[in-house]
């Protein structure tokens, strides 16, 4: 074989070497066609609508959330005033001078005379006094004018003026001072 | 190389500037050219607001965004020993308006729709007939501040009113009810602002000792002197606000509030309302000038009441005369007379220089430097024991007693009674009083042995009495029983300062000689069922001005003598020299103490018919 054959057959045999090398043909999938420019539209049109919403009911949460932190902080103020407002008046209610008034309403006297009782032996400690309920007239109360609950002056109640011109009465006056009045004053320093 | 296009025809030309105008590519380029404009002109508007100017500008937008506001601090609470309230805040409101809103409906002018002006023409009227009749203020008055929606600033300028208060200190369910009218009937512009009310629950129960508030600060008692204590320090509270109110996730910054601390203090309030009540009827009787009442546990300092009169309600201190919204009780200082013999004995009983039963030979007088002291009762040469002493108030015996001792250990007794020295019970205006120097000469002694030359308070007496009852041991008085945070745990005060001044030994035979004094005079001051033991004393009362005006009656009492519980001293003062202490503070101490023996669980005497011993030999 001439160089010139030599030449001019090589080709031919490659081709036979890579025919009979070549695996079959096989089908292959061809590339998703491109998205058109609407489609491409309308899906970032729906991200932002659909974020838009998103957000909105996001800040209307927080809003709703926030009304109703302010309502329950509200509340809780109101409650905590009435809370307030009604400890005030149990502080007013329990003072002595208010205790005091009710007891006289009641009838009842102060006992100087307090004795003791043993419980265990039923013994009597003491000197037992039968009370008249006029030793001590500067602790019953006058019974107070009806102050209207509303107006906030009631909140400085006016107490003492009443209250020993009214009830220490002349003979209750008499038996306490007539006595002590009459002690000559034979101890001076 | 492409050859050049030949030049077009001039008629030609100008159809094709024509098709220029029109072309998309020149358009373009001026649109391009436009939004390059404006990009560069934001652009440089941003680099002067981030670069140029960035921190003023930042600055301004957070301070028009950033709403502050301060965070009171709640003031503490004073309560007795028993935790009833003497003094507390309440939360009261005001009422405030804002008569712009109102008179738009709470709407835009623009807005306002013929329904929101025949509303708005109608709302204050109504507005106010409602606020009125839970507030209690004048109608009328209301609706002039709730119509005047527009007012004349200094500059001639008319601004519209946004701020009208309607009426202070509202209780707050005051407030509930009356917004919630408002709400029903569908008002607009009222609001309320805190504004708390200090409060005295008891009026005037201790008030001399609590004090009261005005203006917000402490003016007198506790509410004064503990100022600090009691407001706590205010914090900051810093939110970031849009149109709509608080935006939910901006910035906050909280410093919190510092509530001020709460005190518990030894008094017992009910028997200080009695024991008040008790001295005003007495001081109004004897037409006394003033008063003081010192109840006191002798064995731990406690003071468990402290009445003056005349007083006045805390709630309402306008109206007290000036002079009585202090404490006379540890600012008036006066001589105490008689009652200082007990302290006298006592010391000279401690030194070993006497006894109950040794005898004086006395005379009806004695010199005491250029004076003669003489007694209250008549008597020639009399051999007096030194119980006598003590029972018969005699002024003559004790100057003899005393001068065994000398001055300088007499004054040195004294002061371990307290005498001359500051009480701290955390009170304004607590006196020390005086007591001579160690170097006084010996007429300055004598009359201290009998209660002149020296000045003392209410309490520094009662508490000097008080030591002899504890068995001869001084204990500091104290007002203040534990503190702490605002509503949380107390925490009880360091104990007071205590010390021996006399032996037990000469306490009790002191307490004994007192309890003769009242076997003298059981009629008018003995307790049934104790045995109790007094001493009476009468002194002229010094002027501011100098010299003498008016006198103190005063009494203190121990019980029981066998163990005593209790200490009571009473002092009146009056313009003239009527009367004495028996007399005049005797009545008071004894229902005081009748009342107080049994209250505290004190049992009665085992043996009370105890002998009168020897007080004069004949």
């Amino acid at each position: 074989m001439t160089a010139w054959e030599t030449i001019r057959e090589t080709p031919r045999r490659l081709g036979e070497a890579a025919q009979q090398a070549r695996p079959q043909l096989r089908a292959i999938i061809s590339p998703p066609r491109r998205v058109s420019s609407a489609s491409f539209a309308i899906l970032v049109g729906v991200i932002l609508v659909g974020g838009m919403v998103g957000l909105l009911a996001l800040t209307t949460l927080l809003q709703n959330q926030a009304f109703e932190v302010r309502a329950a902080q509200r509340a809780a103020s109101e409650l905590a005033y009435r809370s307030s407002d009604l400890e005030a008046q149990v502080n007013r209610e329990k003072a002595p001078e208010s205790l005091g008034r009710r007891a006289t309403a009641l009838g009842m006297v102060p006992n100087p005379h307090g004795v003791f009782i043993d419980m265990r032996s039923g013994e009597v400690l003491g000197e037992p006094i039968a009370v008249r309920g006029d030793e001590m007239p500067s602790l019953k109360v006058a019974p107070q004018p009806v102050v209207e609950p509303a107006a906030p002056a009631d909140q400085a109640p006016a107490e003492e003026a009443p209250a020993d011109a009214a009830t220490v009465a002349a003979p209750e006056a008499a038996t306490d001072a007539a006595p002590e009045d009459a002690t000559p004053a034979g101890d001076a320093g | 190389m492409s050859r050049p296009a030949p030049r077009p025809a001039p008629t030609r030309r100008r159809r094709r500037r024509k098709a220029k105008l029109a072309s998309s590519a020149f358009r373009l380029r001026v649109l391009v050219l436009a939004v390059a404009i404006l990009f560069s002109v934001a652009a440089a508007r941003a680099v002067q607001i981030q670069v140029v100017s960035a921190e003023a500008m930042a600055a301004e937008a957070a301070a028009k965004m950033t709403v502050g506001r301060d965070v009171p601090a709640q003031r503490g609470t004073i309560t007795g020993r028993d935790g009833q309230v003497l003094a507390l805040t309440e939360a009261t409101v005001n009422v405030i308006a804002d008569p712009s809103m109102i008179a738009t409906n709470g709407k835009e002018p623009e807005a306002m729709r013929d329904s929101d002006r025949a509303k708005a023409e109608v709302a204050p009227a109504e507005m106010a007939a409602i606020i009125a009749s839970f507030t209690g203020e004048s109608a009328e008055a209301i609706e002039a501040k709730l119509r005047q929606a527009t007012t004349t600033n200094a500059k001639g300028e008319t601004v519209a009113v946004k701020y009208a208060i309607l009426a202070r200190q509202v209780r707050s369910s005051v407030w509930v009810e009356l917004n919630a009218a408002l709400n029903q009937g569908k008002y607009v512009g009222v609001f309320r602002e805190s504004n708390p009310k200090r409060v005295y629950p008891m009026g005037s129960v201790a008030s001399n000792i609590v004090g009261f508030m005005s203006e917000g600060k402490g003016r007198t008692g506790l509410e004064a002197a503990q100022e600090d204590a009691l407001a706590g320090t205010k914090g900051r509270e810093q939110f970031e606000t849009s149109p709509n109110g608080r935006i939910p996730l901006g910035n906050q910054e909280l410093i919190p509030a510092v509530d001020g601390k709460d005190f518990q203090l030894t008094i017992d309030p009910d028997l200080q309302w009695m024991v008040e009540r008790r001295l005003a009827q007495r001081v109004d009787e004897v037409g006394g000038n003033w008063g003081v009442v010192v109840v006191q546990d002798p064995e731990n300092g406690e003071i468990l009441a402290m009445a003056n009169y005349p007083s006045y309600d805390a709630n309402s201190p306008g109206q007290a005369k000036p002079g009585d919204t202090g404490n006379r009780a540890v600012t008036a200082m006066y001589e105490p007379g008689s009652v200082q013999k007990v302290l006298t004995l006592a010391a000279l009983m401690d030194a070993g220089l006497t006894t109950p039963d040794s005898t004086y030979r006395i005379g009806p007088t004695v010199k005491v430097g250029e004076h003669t002291v003489s007694d209250a009762f008549k008597h020639g040469d009399i051999d007096i024991t030194t119980r006598g002493i003590l029972v018969k108030s005699s002024n003559v015996g004790a100057i003899t007693a005393s001068r065994a001792m000398k001055p300088a250990q007499l004054r040195d007794y004294m002061a371990g009674f307290g005498l001359g020295q500051k009480t701290a019970l955390g009170l304004p205006g607590e006196q020390s009083g005086s007591l001579p120097g160690a170097g006084m000469p010996q007429f300055q002694a004598d009359s201290i042995a009998f209660g002149y030359g020296l000045s003392v308070t209410s309490v520094q007496m009662a508490s000097a009495v008080s030591a002899i009852a504890n068995e001869g041991v001084y204990t500091a008085p104290s007002l203040i029983k534990a503190t702490g945070d605002h509503g949380g745990a107390l925490v009880p005060v360091a104990e007071p300062e205590t010390h021996r001044v006399v032996s037990e030994e000469a306490a009790r035979a002191t307490v004994e000689m007192m309890e003769q004094r009242t076997l003298d005079s059981a009629a008018q001051l003995a307790i049934p069922g104790y045995r109790t033991g007094t001493k009476t004393g009468t002194a002229r009362l010094q002027a501011a001005s100098g010299g003498y005006a008016g006198q103190v009656a005063s009494i203190v009492g121990v019980a029981p003598v066998e163990d005593p519980q209790l200490v009571v001293y009473v002092l009146i003062a009056r313009p003239d020299t009527m009367g004495a202490g028996l007399g005049m503070a005797g009545p008071v101490y004894r229902d005081v103490m009748s009342l107080a023996l049994p209250r505290y669980g004190v049992q009665p005497s085992n043996h009370t018919d105890q002998p009168k011993l020897t007080l004069i030999k004949e």
